[in-house]
């Protein structure tokens, strides 16, 4: 009886996105970019490209870091999950499901939190916590990062990530590995857009503090 | 005085050394006890900042004692999305959010419930920090009064996501989840109001005191010493006199136990009374078993300084005194050498090495006195070089004095132990034999001459023919005094030169006493 139903629902909701980003994908047509990806080998896991795979693989096989889903990122980080609710990020895998992309590794790989590691995204029924790039997509797992703040309180100032704002050089490079090349047209200055997203609202003109 | 010190020098200079031991020691305890104190007292301080906190807290620790602890158990496997704690007036007492803690909710679905637009108790579906939730306000009933409502919203955009609908059949399985988990919620915080109305102030200290080791009692005092919170309760409104609040800091001691007391001004205001002095005794046990230690520690360094001291002294007194001693004997052992060295000298002859001609009289008297008492025989020869003084003018007297040395060391080795030979004068050589009959000494006579003339005398590759003349005599019984028997002997001697020399000639007295006659 499950079975079928979720049929139904995914139907539906293929139906659904279609009826409604039709203007969007008459305008987009047929994406060369989206073609070369397509023809392109699997990409790096972004995590893998900016540690390096050494450090990659000594971090994530230690089975140290888990990944946990922003909303236990919102208990502090209030105004930034707000404020990255506005952001192209959090619509990452909306605009995978509007062109029936949603199950494609090659997509997968930078428009989901930490798809390809063990404990990041597998697909939208097992996981639809950890979809869209949240903020464990750029800086890395978090449960280290919360174990952190639970056992220094008030002193606890930053660290526990793989790419925490810490270590500026690795978060860039995650930057880079997702908008590569083939997909910068999000922005041409990356110190400019890296410094904007420090911001808890990097689409608003206001600074948060 | 100076002569004195440089006497003592050495135990001056030690006990200078103990003084100075003695006093580092003391100086040490006292940097330390001094320090031991500063850290009791900013121990004290410490405490009574946090106590002072706690006290300013109570009330809000009092409502949030246990809600603390359900916001961390809340989990059931649901993804709690909020969770508060409010009160009738919409103040927040408890939040997953600590930053909202105590401030007014105005969520509009809040508010609707509140004026009675929506219904309480019942779950609602709507978005919340641009997330689809399912929230519901549970209120809390006590005695038929609303003391508070739980404001739960559980995250379902993902139910939403598969299924675009709210009424989904896992959302809805979810509710009977929820309303059981809300049920042992409302429990929870029933029991925890009841607990903390039953809990005043100074239950509160008294269960912090007993949950530390060291604090005895926790005090409020106003200006005029009156003790309005304490965690002893028999002192509760009494007014401590000036023997019971000594100054900041004093250490005392009371039942066999050492205290300390503090004594601060605090910013608490309580009953109306503001800026409450806080009194803090705790126990200063620790710190009295510390000044002991390092009293002990200071004196026993003393003690040893004193003994090592001590000791020092003795041993060099005694290796001294040794020393002193050592010097003694071996001065004496020397001056003995010398004296029997010089007896010596005074006793023989320096050419020949024989006894010399006093010591030989010396011994021949005593000699004759003993053979006389015992009834000894004793016997004389005095032996004279042939032609010496021919020798002497021939040779020269170097060469004199060889043949002298020669001979008489030919003459002692025929001689035995018991003989005495000495030089008389010139190249006069006297002999006498103790316990000796005339018979015998002149075989040893005989001996002497054969050993004289057997080989020459070499002296400077000159060979000098040498032979001796010698004359005896005996003691007899009718001898009265040992010159005679010398006398007798020298006759005899004189008869020998008469009769052609290198030959032994004794004293006849038979002849003597006729020629006299």
């Amino acid at each position: 009886m499950n079975n079928s139903k979720n049929s139904n629902t995914s139907f539906f909701k293929i139906f659904l996105i279609f009826i409604s980003f039709m203007p969007l994908t008459l305008v987009a047509g047929d994406n060369p970019r989206v073609n070369a990806e397509m023809e392109s080998e699997l990409h790096n896991i972004p995590l893998k490209d900016a540690l390096g795979e050494e450090a990659y693989n000594d971090a994530i096989g230690s089975g140290k870091y888990r990944y946990v889903g922003n909303s236990k990122c919102r208990l502090c980080h209030r105004k930034f999950f707000l404020g990255r609710k506005k952001d192209p990020h959090d619509y990452a895998m909306k605009s995978l499901e509007k062109k029936g992309y949603e199950n494609n590794p090659k997509c997968l790989i930078c428009h989901a939190t930490g798809f390809g590691t063990p404990t990041g995204f597998i697909s939208l029924e097992k996981t639809p916590r950890l979809s869209n790039v949240q903020c464990e997509g750029c800086h890395g797992p978090g449960n280290i990062h919360i174990k952190m703040a639970k056992r220094e309180r008030d002193s606890f100032h930053s660290g526990g990530f793989l790419a925490g704002t810490d270590r500026p050089e690795v978060l860039k490079k995650m930057c880079i590995s997702c908008h590569n090349e083939r997909w910068d047209r999000s922005y041409h200055n990356l110190d400019k857009a890296y410094n904007k997203y420090k911001k808890a609202d990097p689409n608003s003109k206001r600074r948060y503090r | 005085m100076a002569t004195l010190i440089r006497r003592y020098k050495i135990p001056i200079v030690l006990l200078m050394l103990v003084l100075g031991i003695a006093y580092l020691s003391y100086y040490n305890y006292k940097i330390q006890k001094n320090l031991l104190l500063t850290q009791m007292h900013n121990n004290s301080l410490n405490i009574v900042s946090s106590v002072t906190a706690a006290i300013n807290r109570f009330d809000a620790i009092k409502s949030t004692m246990n809600l603390q602890k359900l916001v961390k158990d809340v989990s059931f496997g649901l993804e709690i999305f909020e969770f508060r704690f409010l009160e009738p007036d919409g103040t927040i007492r408890n939040s997953m959010f600590q930053d909202e803690i105590g401030k007014v909710y105005t969520n509009k679905s809040y508010v609707r419930t509140m004026q009675g637009e929506q219904k309480i108790k019942q779950f609602f579906f709507e978005v919340r920090d641009y997330v689809d939730v399912m929230a519901i306000y549970y209120p809390i009933y006590k005695d038929n009064e609303l003391i508070g409502l739980i404001d739960l919203a559980v995250d379902i955009s993902e139910y939403k996501v598969l299924d675009n609908s709210n009424e989904n059949f896992s959302v809805l399985r979810r509710q009977s989840d929820i309303i059981n988990l809300l049920k042992s919620i409302e429990g929870s915080i029933k029991n925890s109001l009841d607990v903390s109305a039953k809990t005043d102030i100074n239950e509160f200290l008294y269960n912090y005191i007993q949950s530390t080791k060291n604090i005895l009692e926790i005090s409020l005092l106003d200006s005029q010493n009156k003790v309005h919170v304490s965690s002893n309760k028999n002192i509760i409104g009494t007014v401590l006199s000036n023997k019971e609040l000594p100054p900041p800091g004093f250490l005392t001691l009371s039942d066999e136990r050492p205290l300390y007391r503090t004594l601060v001004t605090t910013d608490i205001s309580k009953n109306g009374h503001e800026n409450l002095k806080l009194l803090l005794i705790t126990d200063a046990t620790a710190y009295s078993n510390h000044e002991f230690q390092l009293i002990r520690t200071a004196s026993v360094t003393t003690f040893i300084a004193l003994l090592f001291a001590l000791f020092t002294t003795r041993s060099i007194y005694f290796s001294a005194i040794e020393q002193s001693r050592k010097e003694k004997e071996r001065l004496e052992m020397l001056v003995k050498e010398r004296t029997r060295a010089i007896e010596i000298l005074s006793k023989t002859d320096a050419l020949t090495g024989l006894w010399n001609r006093r010591y030989l009289e010396e011994m021949l008297e005593m000699e004759f006195k003993r053979a006389r008492r015992h009834n000894f025989d004793i016997s004389i020869m005095i032996i004279d070089l042939d032609h010496f003084k021919n020798v002497n003018d021939t040779y020269g007297h170097m060469a004199g004095d060889e043949v002298l040395r020669e001979i008489s060391s030919r003459i002692t080795s025929c001689l035995r132990e018991t003989d005495f030979i000495g030089r008389y004068g010139g190249e006069e050589l006297v002999v006498i034999l103790p316990m000796t009959t005339l018979h015998v000494a002149i075989k040893v006579a005989n001996i002497i001459l054969e050993t004289i003339s057997s080989k020459p005398v070499v002296f400077e590759s000159q060979s000098i023919e040498t032979t001796a003349s010698i004359g005896m005599s005996c003691l007899r019984k009718d001898h009265t005094d040992h010159l005679k028997v010398f006398a007798e002997a020298d006759e005899a001697l004189y008869v020998a030169k008469e009769n052609g020399r290198n030959r032994i000639e004794v004293y006849d007295h038979t002849k003597k006493e006729s020629e006299i006659e």
